[in-house]
């Protein structure tokens, strides 16, 4: 009796685990997803699990339980490579698993979060790297235990194998995708001198070669095909348009046979390949698809679309087969698709994520989950030309556009009518009204809302307030709130001022003296043209107003600054950011944003006492009034309404502002006191004296690092940063590239250079606006 | 009784003779309506429909819900200055071109046919401009008309201030003969036509009766060439009213305000997507057009009467 019980308890954990694996499709692991918040970097399937890491963490997800689950221990694990231990004969050592690494002196370990398999184990790339970039690279074994602790198992060597020149200097690290066992050797492929590589190494004799293939396409991602084949996808860029074809490289023969044409769509080629040898298909994504097509040696059959595929699949991104669920992962995510649906969803909403909206990507999964009878596809390859085009030709190929709302063509598609109305949602409606002034007017005419907006983005310049009054005497009242105070503020400073403060620079490093020049004029410009754009009447006196814009503009001695002539940008030093420069070219307002060391952005009226505007721009997602899904497009955006992140919530609206705290604070303030409880303990174990001098350095170093973290690191979004940025946002206005042209941007240079006057710039200038103004929309 | 052939044809006169024999060809071989029909469908499809459609186009507000607005964009269009002021410069600039061109070719026709050395490569050469491509002649323009360029070096070693002919309302100046160069090679092809197609003994009987030059150019060439300066006139002007690229090329999209033209109006419109302005502006226009070829039509006629 017991036996037959105990047959019958497998029989039914046999089915489920059968019904389970042939449960369709499976979303494994998406940022910002029921929970989950870590980026995938590496997959594999093990068994009959699926592996996968990020950076410093190790999941596994079985298609039986559909958990995912991540493996204790692995974080821990990955310190092993940052402890390094120096021996008393001063040897640099860093302990993985039972292997004693030797290091060079500076030189550290660097673990690559991809994960592969090779010889029925699991292996991870580590690199060596010292101050002139990467010095080696060295297979680790990834062990787990039967308990499923993971550790490290054998290291084998590369050296310098896997490194490469990158010119100048620069020594870096071969990246591997895609990477196969194949006759006892590993192939993947690599970022090398020519484009993308097909590297073949050989772990026994620590060896790597680079393949040449006799083709001059472009080499995009490749899979195993059976026993000593290889399939690629090659990309052809001689045409017109880029043409894709599958290639089958033969190992043994050395040899690359073209086995026929692949879709492409736009520069997007097919991803993700996957062979699966039982069925004789190729799976692989395109397009927001998953698509299947039977393979030969003989040739390629008709590609099918099978399954959508929300996630932003490009190149050598990782597919595996798991049983019945062709699985790609991504940098947003891991989903699963069955490759044995035979039929699509009834109706299919199309999305043209053209400005990369990520709540327009996550909306995804709710919609689906409430409508399977859809199949969503999403794209990013729509320009502004043929999101134009689509509306001119009435076409319904796509249901819900994401786009930037700081074109000339935008402002067209609005004001001709050519979205669909959004006001019917309450979810919208409240939203958007919500929302500053101009973010909202950007999307309403005639008091109806055609769009929603996600997402907005300004920058400024930035002004050192305390450089200003504490180092070089100038009030409190001096400090400029127009750009005639600020060109006069300029020519004081070039005309000898700063040589009271010589450790003070203008801008930050990077700026050579023509660069400022430059980008304090299109600063300026930029800010005339939004005070055009604001109120008709300014149109009357702007020529008037750019023309003693560009005399005080020309008073300023820009090689008074001390810049330098040109920037040499091998000096590393090129980039550092300095606390004490008086201005900073490009202040980045967002709530998320601190502005650094005192640097606060300047909204800078164009006449004096005028008011001063802030350039913005938008992401807005609106629906295509010739969809044939208007409703659910609706829907879609509603949905995508609520997968806005907070922090751009915040941009946007100036309700809804609470603080946000910073959800790795506990943690990173738990990273620090372990780092100095485990100084603490290596000095109270060190007797000699220079070691104890180097530690006892080392913990006060890591005592004001955590001091500076629980001051700085609690909040995301505090109160004052939210603060600052509303006093900000009252100021905005949305830009738009109405004058720039390729006429415009040649006269400025010219101006610039001297070849034309002021009167000649602001004549054409005005004249094009005026003009333009005057033809109306 | 039907009346005889004979008698039939002296009743109908020379005009509706012909008429009867146009009748005849089509009743008699219906295989030539056959051969129209590709022609004509074509016509239909491409001509015909597009412009009807255009003018309903023109009559709504083009967004998605295309709703009739009646005569409003003609309103907004004829209210907004900047299309009075391409209309205006696009008049302009076909008065000045379309008259010089007319009678510069006709000058340069009869001087060519009276050519005997090498008259045959000269009326060839004449014709080069025409088929050379626009955008190579303004890039020899753009040459030419530079701030620094031959014809403001010639100027000043002739004493004269130079001028920016390419950035500024002078630039009438080398839009206008850029049209004259390129154009006139085609209008003296077919003025020379004309001119040959004059039978010589006329002029030898005419010189015979002691007429001279003045009465044998009105008595003779005028009224035999008068339908070919007509033809030249009228394409001309059609050209004349064409005249954008050249402008465009050189100065972009919003040129200096005197060499604007219509089409300036128009193309900055469709970029903007108001494509109901572009066609109601195509309209106004095509209306003006046919007003002012109706009108030349009757002179022509009234002239051809006056001759005769």
């Amino acid at each position: 009796m017991k036996k037959w019980m105990a047959l019958l308890l497998a029989l039914c954990l046999c089915l489920t685990g059968a019904a389970a694996l042939a449960a369709g499709n499976a979303t494994i692991a998406v940022n910002g997803q029921n929970g989950f918040e870590d980026s995938i970097s590496g997959m594999l399937v093990r068994g009959d699990e699926l592996v996968l890491m990020s950076y410093n963490r190790m999941y596994v997800w079985s298609p039986v339980t559909q958990a995912l689950v991540q493996v204790q221990g692995y974080e821990e694990l990955t310190r092993q490579l940052y402890d390094v231990q120096e021996s008393e004969d001063g040897t640099r050592v860093v302990a993985l698993g039972d292997t004693q690494v030797e290091l060079d002196e500076d030189e550290n370990l660097s673990l690559n979060s991809g994960v592969l398999a090779f010889g029925g184990r699991l292996w991870q790339l580590v690199y060596g790297f010292g101050e002139e970039g990467a010095t080696r690279a060295m297979f680790v074994e990834l062990t787990i235990a039967q308990d499923g602790t993971p550790g490290f198992g054998e290291v084998i060597d590369m050296d310098d194998t896997l490194t490469i020149d990158y010119g100048d200097g620069y020594v870096g690290t071969r990246d591997l995708s895609s990477a196969c066992e194949q006759g006892g050797l590993l192939y993947a492929l690599s970022y090398g001198e020519n484009g993308r590589e097909l590297l073949t190494i050989d772990m026994e004799n620590r060896s790597a070669d680079v393949l040449t293939l006799e083709t001059q396409m472009d080499i995009s991602s490749m899979a195993p095909f059976g026993e000593g084949r290889l399939l690629l996808v090659g990309a052809d860029y001689s045409g017109e348009k880029m043409a894709t074809k599958l290639l089958l490289y033969d190992i043994a023969q050395e040899s690359l046979t073209e086995l026929g044409d692949v879709p492409c769509e736009g520069w997007n080629t097919p991803a993700g390949l996957c062979y699966d040898e039982a069925r004789g298909l190729l799976y692989y994504t395109m397009g927001g698809s998953v698509w299947r097509c039977a393979v030969s040696e003989d040739g390629v059959g008709e590609p099918a679309e099978f399954a959508d595929m929300p996630l932003e699949v490009y190149g050598d991104a990782a597919a595996v087969l798991l049983g019945d669920l062709y699985i790609v992962s991504s940098y947003d995510g891991v989903v699963g698709r069955d490759v044995t649906a035979e039929k699509l969803p009834e109706q299919r909403l199309k999305i043209a994520n053209s400005n990369y909206s990520d709540a327009l990507k996550k909306a995804y999964y709710a919609f689906t989950d409430a409508h399977p009878e859809y199949m969503v596809t999403i794209t990013d390859g729509a320009t502004m030309d043929s999101v134009v085009q689509d509306m001119m030709n009435r076409s319904d190929a796509v249901d819900v556009y994401s786009i930037s709302a700081g074109s000339d063509a935008y402002r067209a598609l609005l004001e001709r009518g050519f979205m669909a109305e959004l006001g019917n949602s309450d979810s919208i409606r409240q939203a958007v009204e919500g929302m500053y002034p101009a973010i909202r007017g950007s999307v309403m005419k005639d008091g109806e809302i055609y769009g929603l907006p996600v997402g907005v983005w300004s920058s400024t310049l930035g002004i050192n307030r305390k450089a200003l009054t504490e180092k070089l005497g100038f009030t409190d009242e001096e400090i400029p709130t127009d750009w005639p105070g600020l060109l006069a503020l300029l020519a004081k400073l070039s005309d000898g001022r700063m040589e009271n403060a010589p450790e003070l620079s203008l801008l930050e490093p990077g700026y050579a003296a023509s660069d400022a020049k430059m980008s304090f004029f299109y600063n300026m410009l930029r800010d005339f043209f939004l005070w055009m754009n604001v109120d008709e009447a300014n149109l009357e006196r702007s020529g008037e107003v750019l023309l003693s814009l560009c005399d005080a503009f020309e008073a300023i001695d820009w090689a008074g600054f001390g810049l330098p002539e040109e920037i040499d940008w091998d000096d590393s030093g090129a980039w550092e950011y300095n606390e004490e420069n008086i201005l900073f070219g490009s202040v980045f307002n967002s709530v998320g944003n601190v502005y650094g060391s005192g640097y606060e952005p300047m909204q800078l009226a164009v006449e004096a006492g005028g008011e001063g505007f802030v350039g913005i721009d938008e992401t807005v997602l609106f629906v295509n009034p010739f969809s044939k899904n208007r409703e659910a497009a609706i829907e879609y955006v509603e949905l995508a309404l609520a997968q806005v992140a907070p922090t751009d919530r915040m941009n946007l609206s100036p309700e809804d502002n609470a603080p946000v705290e910073n959800s790795y604070y506990e943690e990173g303030l738990k990273s620090y006191d372990d780092s100095i409880a485990e100084l603490e303990a290596a000095l109270e174990k060190t007797e000699d004296e220079e070691k104890r001098g180097e530690l006892t350095e080392n913990l006060e170093y890591m005592r004001q690092a955590r001091e500076e973290y629980e001051q700085d690191a609690r909040w995301d979004v505090t109160q004052e940063a939210i603060d600052s940025y509303q006093a900000v946002a009252q100021h905005f206005a949305v830009n738009s590239d109405g004058i720039w042209n390729e006429d415009s941007v040649t006269q400025v240079q010219q101006y610039i250079d001297g070849a034309i006057t002021a009167q000649q710039l602001v004549g054409e200038l005005e004249k094009t606006l005026r003009m333009k103004k005057l033809e109306g929309m | 009784m039907p009346p005889s052939a004979g008698t039939g044809l002296r009743k109908l006169g020379r005009s509706g003779r012909f008429w009867e024999e146009k009748k005849d060809m089509f009743s008699k071989k219906k295989s030539v309506l056959l051969f129209l029909v590709p022609g004509l469908l074509m016509l239909l499809v491409f001509y015909v429909v597009p412009f009807a459609g255009g003018i309903g186009y023109s009559l709504t507000d083009g967004s998605y819900r295309n709703e009739f607005v009646g005569l409003a964009n003609y309103r907004a269009l004829w209210g907004n200055s900047m299309f009075r002021l391409g209309l205006k410069n696009t008049m302009e600039l076909s008065l000045i071109c379309a008259p010089l061109l007319w009678v510069l070719s006709f000058l340069l026709a009869a001087a060519l046919g009276a050519i005997k050395p090498f008259g045959g490569f000269f009326r060839s050469g004449v014709l080069l401009p025409y088929l050379a491509p626009s955008s190579a002649i303004l890039l020899v323009w753009l040459v030419l008309f530079d701030y620094g360029g031959p014809v403001n070096r010639v100027m000043e070693a002739l004493g004269l201030a130079r001028v920016m002919w390419l950035e500024s309302g002078a630039l009438r100046a080398p839009i206008v003969l850029m049209f004259l160069w390129k154009n006139l090679g085609f209008c003296v092809v077919i003025f020379l036509a004309a001119l040959q197609s004059i039978p010589q003994p006329l002029y030898e009987y005419a010189m015979l009766e002691g007429a001279g030059f003045l009465r044998r150019a009105v008595g003779i060439t005028l009224p035999l060439i008068l339908p070919s300066a007509f033809l030249v006139f009228v394409l001309a002007w059609i050209n004349a009213f064409k005249i954008f690229k050249e402008v465009y090329f050189i100065a972009g999209a919003y040129p200096d305000t005197s060499v604007y033209t219509l089409q300036n109006y128009m193309n900055n419109m469709y970029d903007k997507l108001n494509y109901q302005l572009v066609t109601a502006a195509a309209y106004s226009f095509a209306l003006i057009v046919l007003g002012i070829f109706a009108l030349l039509f009757f002179m022509q006629r009234r002239a051809s009467r006056a001759v005769a």
